[in-house]
């Protein structure tokens, strides 16, 4: 991912005006392009549905959101998991072999998906139009989804972002095409149909797009090597596995405990914290967006340099990289608190305004505020994070994630449960506090002796 | 009750694995003191399992230690930074008290305690590692220094933590990791510790390093220095020294030795093996008895061969020796003698049985570039055949300081001239001939080279068979 940072701070590097808003759009489309298209393909799905049958969209958000949920956290693990092996491939220009891996990856992926999401709709009652139909769809847009996730991945190393953007249009313009065509016949059905089309549609060309730049070699589909990837990288899919279970743990919880199910299906939802936390990811991106473009590309600078000085450099020039990588990291983590924290300060002040203009009577002003410091406590995990995978420390990540998802069920239980009389969110912000804490300082810990870290690896 | 004395013989790279002088001074010892059981402790760089000697009924047991196989910690001990204190504390020592401070270090490594780890990624461990680079090594890459510390002390902990048999006494046949691991042995044990050198251990190896294109610079002196320091750490703690000859003995009080506790016990053959009847052929018969491996020098002798051939048409030249130790080196003395053109008078033969060939030569020569007290002149003076040889380790001295006879390495010229003396004074030879002979009847028979050994074991342990 340093290297879009290191793409898009090029272009900000140009110091016009033009190229900022070029910079900002890029980055947008890269780190949030299939969320924001998600977001906005959702909004005009349901808006055509409404036009067009009177049935609740409440199971079709259903299956939305445990389809986003379960795919996340089924397949985190191997997603960190491709992501290494894809960077290793890279750095040994091997990219055929990074497309090879990404369609074997897809061909296992799509129909254990698939299965897997059809085999836990069949018992589910449903009292929908076509309700085979329904089951059917939920699971190819399950398999769908999981798919994306993966091409997500790949797709940093396509620098087309012109055509990734018109996959997007194209793949939700069908799909709304559909929706609007289907949804009198079946109602929400054809509402999940046009939807997981359109998904389909996307899916199919970014791995288009992605193949067509790097073809792959022959190869069989089950060879070891995935095997090979996890026996030596376990820790990072455990990370991924904890992580996803983590940002989810309270949200499951509150379900089961304080939600309702459409009809007499099990997809509970809890709306007023569901609604709050996906709206208030929203603002993830300019965080995110700043943590690509400045806060990683700086770490990478100062930790490249620091990496060549173990090489060949007398000690004390070794430890004056280490001072000045710590010092860098230091700055760039603090300002980026700063950026981020001012965003969500402003935020914060003007909840009560941003809830009635986007989501009027579907949450409160606290239940978005708590999301808004959840998202803002967010961020050290995964840059922190992020910092510890360049130093090929896995283990420090893994504990927090685990303390994160840990911590976060555990209070969540407590408080859906009534034990304690806080709002929905506090598990969450608990959690991600004592997960910042713990790996900020091991994370200081492991700075100071970076340079033994480094030469016993 | 077993009331047999039980030695242990700590060895590194030679017996009973790899064929030379050292193995077959081992091999003589262990035959001729049947009375002793003895347990071979052999160090070696991978895991051999061929022997090229046939094992004695007296030897009870064999362990090996394997130095490319990492082991695994088999115990924990409960504060290793207590431990690496002592060697902080150890390394702050100077260079003259080392010897004494060592115990306490080994002392404290306990059997299947291994301290690759715990020297590199303790704090304290890291910090040693620093320290000792900013004070011997400021400028240089610290990655070079970092690796060749890692080298020398992976190789020591393997070592330290090593288990042992039990014995009565640890007898060292070198200085170095096998002299360390005896040292360990007897503060394990509380046993008695005698070292015996052929060839200096620590110069041996500044030979090599020198030599090598890997290690440079500051590198070579810190292998070197390495190398030194568990010499004179092992001079110091050993209960007995013994060497070859006087001037190795003087090289190691030199480093530290104690000059009441080293001894010298020359080597020693079967006098009445080698003293075989002479059956001079036609001809002039030069001979080499040696491995066909870059130690002997054989290109030496080629180059040498092609001046005695020049001079004397009619004389045979045998390299007589195993020629499989080094397939490529023996590849290109081959092609050499080839080169010269003298294929039809220069012979390989291969492992032989020497005795055959002492009756008919007329002179042996030997070319290496290192040896100790080499066997080779013992048993050509016992069977009456007069020697040329390089002026390496304790050769001078049995060749009675005799410059006729003597040429520095790598002088074919000078090679060839003692050779030509030798053809052109047979009445002189005759008479030197007898003299070497007398010399080692009465200094190099095996029989008393045994018994001095029997009577320093029995002496150390005060245990008779």
């Amino acid at each position: 991912m340093a290297g879009i940072g290191f793409e898009l701070r090029k272009i900000t590097n140009q110091g016009k005006i033009t190229s900022f808003f070029e910079a900002t759009i890029t980055g947008i489309m890269i780190v949030a392009g299939p969320w924001i298209f998600s977001i906005i393909g959702i909004t005009i799905t349901q808006k055509l549905f409404a036009l067009t049958s009177p049935e609740s969209p409440r199971l079709f958000l259903g299956v939305l959101i445990y389809t986003y949920a379960g795919s996340m956290i089924l397949w985190s693990g191997i997603q960190y998991l491709f992501t290494r092996a894809i960077s290793d491939y890279l750095f040994h220009h091997q990219q055929r072999r990074a497309a090879t891996l990404l369609v074997k990856v897809c061909i296992v992926m799509l129909p254990v998906s698939f299965l897997i999401a059809l085999g836990a709709m069949l018992p589910v009652p449903l009292t929908v139009q076509n309700p085979f139909l329904f089951r059917l769809s939920a699971a190819l847009f399950f398999g769908t989804i999981s798919v994306i996730w993966i091409l997500m991945m790949f797709i940093s190393l396509l620098k087309w972002y012109f055509r990734i953007l018109i996959c997007y249009l194209l793949g939700m313009g069908c799909g709304a095409v559909i929706v609007w065509a289907a949804a009198p016949l079946l109602g929400v059905t054809g509402m999940l149909l046009g939807f997981t089309i359109g998904h389909a549609i996307i899916a199919i060309g970014l791995l288009g797009l992605s193949l067509h730049r790097f073809k792959p070699i022959r190869f069989k589909i089950v060879n070891g090597r995935m095997r090979q990837i996890y026996q030596s990288n376990k820790h990072l899919f455990f990370i991924g596995l904890f992580l996803s279970m983590g940002i989810w743990g309270d949200k499951i919880v509150y379900w089961f405990f304080r939600g309702s199910a459409p009809g007499n299906t099990w997809f509970y939802l809890f709306d007023p914290y569901d609604i709050a936390v996906y709206y208030a990811n929203l603002f993830i991106i300019p965080g995110l967006l700043y943590f690509t473009i400045f806060t990683e590309t700086e770490f990478h600078i100062y930790l490249k340099k620091f990496l060549l000085s173990l090489n060949g450099q007398p000690l004390i020039e070794i430890r004056k990289r280490k001072y000045q990588l710590k010092k860098a990291t230091r700055k760039v983590m603090t300002d980026q608190s700063v950026f981020i924290g001012m965003m969500i300060m402003i935020l914060l002040i003007s909840a009560e305004h941003i809830i009635n203009f986007l989501i009027p009577g579907l949450t409160t002003p606290l239940i978005f505020r708590m999301a808004l410091c959840g998202l803002f406590l967010y961020f050290p995990l995964i840059t922190i994070m992020n910092f510890m995978f360049y130093l090929q420390i896995y283990t420090v990540p893994l504990l927090a994630v685990i303390l994160f998802f840990g911590i976060n069920t555990a209070v969540a239980i407590t408080t859906a449960g009534g034990f304690w009389n806080l709002p929905p969110g506090f598990s969450y912000i608990a959690s991600l506090f004592v997960a910042d804490l713990f790996i900020l300082i091991r994370f200081n810990q492991s700075m100071k002796k970076l340079d033994q870290i480094i030469f016993l690896q | 009750m077993n009331n047999r004395l039980k030695v242990c013989l700590v060895l590194e790279g030679t017996y009973p694995f790899i064929v030379g002088g050292v193995s077959s001074w081992v091999h003589d010892m262990i035959k001729g003191l049947p009375d002793i059981d003895f347990v071979l402790l052999t160090i070696l760089p991978e895991d051999y399992t061929k022997t090229h000697y046939e094992l004695p009924k007296n030897v009870v047991a064999m362990e090996k230690i394997i130095f490319n196989e990492k082991p695994k910690n088999g115990r924990k001990i409960k504060k290793p930074g207590n431990l690496l204190k002592i060697i902080r504390n150890f390394h702050k020592t100077k260079p003259v008290n080392k010897a004494d401070q060592i115990e306490d270090v080994l002392k404290n490594i306990q059997e299947g305690f291994f301290l690759h780890e715990a020297s590199v990624k303790s704090a304290l461990g890291w910090e040693m590692i620093q320290s000792a680079n900013q004070s011997k090594n400021p400028i240089f890459p610290f990655s070079d220094y970092y690796w060749a510390w890692k080298s020398t002390h992976d190789l020591l902990f393997t070592i330290l933590g090593s288990t042992i048999p039990e014995a009565d006494i640890y007898h060292s046949v070198s200085t170095g990791f096998a002299g360390i691991l005896s040292l360990s042995a007897k503060l394990r044990f509380k046993k008695p510790f005698l070292l015996t050198e052929h060839g200096l251990y620590h110069k041996e190896r500044e030979m090599e390093i020198r030599k090598t294109h890997a290690i440079r610079g500051y590198q070579r002196d810190m292998w070197i220095n390495f190398y030194n320091r568990i010499s004179e750490i092992c001079y110091r703690s050993a209960d007995r020294i013994t060497s070859l000859f006087e001037i190795n003995r003087q090289k190691q009080l030199e480093l530290g030795a104690p000059a009441d506790k080293a001894y010298v016990i020359p080597n020693g053959i079967d006098i009445d093996r080698f003293k075989v009847k002479r059956t001079p052929r036609e001809g002039f018969h030069v001979g080499l008895v040696g491995r066909v491996v870059p130690i002997k020098d054989i290109k030496t002798y080629i180059a040498m061969s092609k001046i005695i051939l020049e001079a004397i048409p009619e004389a045979t030249i045998y390299c007589i020796g195993p020629t499989d130790e080094n397939p490529e080196y023996y590849q290109s003395c081959v092609d050499l003698v080839k080169s010269m053109k003298i294929e039809d008078r220069f012979l390989f033969t291969g492992r032989q049985n020497v005795l055959e060939y002492y009756s008919f030569l007329d002179v042996v020569v030997l070319t290496s570039v290192r040896e100790a007290q080499p066997l080779v002149i013992l048993e050509a003076y016992a069977a009456g055949v007069p020697v040329v040889s390089t002026n390496v380790g304790n050769v001078a001295e049995l060749l009675d300081f005799d410059n006729r006879f003597l040429a520095p390495s790598r002088d074919a010229d000078k090679l060839a001239e003692g050779i030509l003396f030798i053809r052109q004074h047979p009445e002189e030879m005759r008479i030197i001939n007898k003299k070497n002979h007398l010399m080692v009847k009465k200094y190099y028979d095996k029989i008393d080279l045994h018994k001095k050994y029997g009577d320093l074991y029995t002496d150390m342990t005060k245990k008779g068979s």
